[in-house]
């Protein structure tokens, strides 16, 4: 007897789950966690934040299950709740903590050991570590942040991304376009600072 | 092409979502252009740093908090009476301790301690007049039987309430 464990897809997860199998809702999770917390952590910076948020995330689909429809992806629906949370959480941690401009510079240690030491095998002249390339992310606006880490980090299609963030192509591609750009400015100034 | 114009497209021109004629456009300018070359090499290099950051993982423990957390959730839901008393289930039996404690310390001091106390026993007695504070049962277990048991026959004088408390002496 070969018993053949059925894949399902993350739309017949949400489905099943709507009618009460809460298995379901663990594969879900299961699926899920990783990729929420490395979105969330990259746009908060901060791994703690990020599991609160990813927790409140799924938290959430477990009590508005109910309110996912078949016309979306599973996956941008989650998205879009996660990327909510985690704007309304980085809005309360900048309130909290409107002094600290020290953010923005490099801090003591990348001065004492620049970034390629840690990376022998990339010598190339321009080459960025995941410091830098963090700062950067950091100090872009909202609306290029969110795009950048969907888009650079979790990979995702315009299309996806136009659907979690509710806006049109047209502006996630041009989102996208000045998102880089000014990533790349970022990144030369913190290099010549 | 100008450099202005190609940095414009530098975007669409990685994903390669320029048509035919701008992707034309485009090389020709980058054959003559070593800045733009330049240019184009550290966004491809600031992309692939982006693309391999590391990813963290969760906690171990993250699933088995999310779930009882969902109980718990559950439960404010159905009960909210039992939530709260479970809730501050910690909190009440603190109260309820402190509150023991108090009235049997009020009992013996009123009844032994007070000079118009009806039911004063001999100055020469030396009483346990401080239950374990942390055993609420304990002290009530005094207040109800161990009146005889906890008394000294021959002591002179009465100590200080402050030094009562640390002296206990058991009959046997
Ligand atoms: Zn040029």
């Amino acid at each position: 007897m070969t018993e053949k464990k059925k894949i399902y897809s993350d739309e017949e997860l949400i489905a099943r789950f709507q009618k009460g199998d809460e298995r379901a809702y663990i594969e879900l999770v299961r699926r899920y966690k990783d990729r929420l917390l490395n979105f969330v952590y990259r746009y908060l910076n901060s791994y703690e934040q990020a599991e609160d948020v990813v927790q409140d995330t799924l938290l959430k689909l477990y009590t508005s299950a109910h309110m996912y429809r078949e016309i979306a992806r599973f996956s941008t629906w989650i998205f879009t709740i996660a990327a909510n949370l985690a704007k309304s959480e980085l809005r309360r941690i900048k309130r909290r903590r409107v002094v600290s401009i020290h953010d923005m510079g490099f801090d003591d240690k990348e001065y004492e050991i620049p970034s390629e030491a840690y990376s022998p095998e990339k010598e190339t002249t321009s080459s960025y570590g995941e410091k830098q390339i963090q700062q950067a992310i950091n100090t872009l606006p909202d609306q290029f942040k969110t795009v950048i880490i969907l888009r650079e980090v979790q990979q995702l299609s315009y299309e996806e991304i136009s659907q979690i963030l509710g806006i049109s192509i047209g502006t996630v591609k041009s989102r996208i376009n000045r998102g880089r750009l000014r990533l790349q400015k970022l990144l030369k100034e913190l290099k010549t600072h | 092409m100008d450099c202005y114009s190609f940095e414009k497209i530098i975007s669409d021109y990685l994903d390669s979502n320029l048509t035919e004629k701008e992707q034309q456009a485009a090389n020709a300018h980058l054959a003559e252009c070593p800045d733009c070359q330049g240019r184009l090499q550290d966004m491809n290099n600031i992309l692939s740093a982006l693309h391999s950051l590391p990813q963290p993982s969760m906690n171990p423990g993250f699933e088995a908090r999310l779930l009882a957390c969902i109980e718990q959730q559950k439960a404010k839901k159905e009960s909210p009476f039992i939530y709260v008393l479970h809730q501050y289930s910690r909190a009440i039996s603190v109260a309820a301790a402190v509150f023991l404690l108090l009235a049997t310390s009020l009992f013996v001091y009123s009844a032994f301690a007070l000079p118009s106390a009806p039911g004063k026993l001999p100055a020469a007695e030396i009483r346990m007049s401080n239950a374990a504070p942390e055993i609420p049962a304990a002290a009530g277990s005094i207040l109800a039987g161990s009146r005889e048991e906890n008394t000294v026959k021959d002591t002179s004088k009465t100590l200080p309430l402050n030094y009562q408390r640390h002296i206990m002496v058991v009959n046997e």
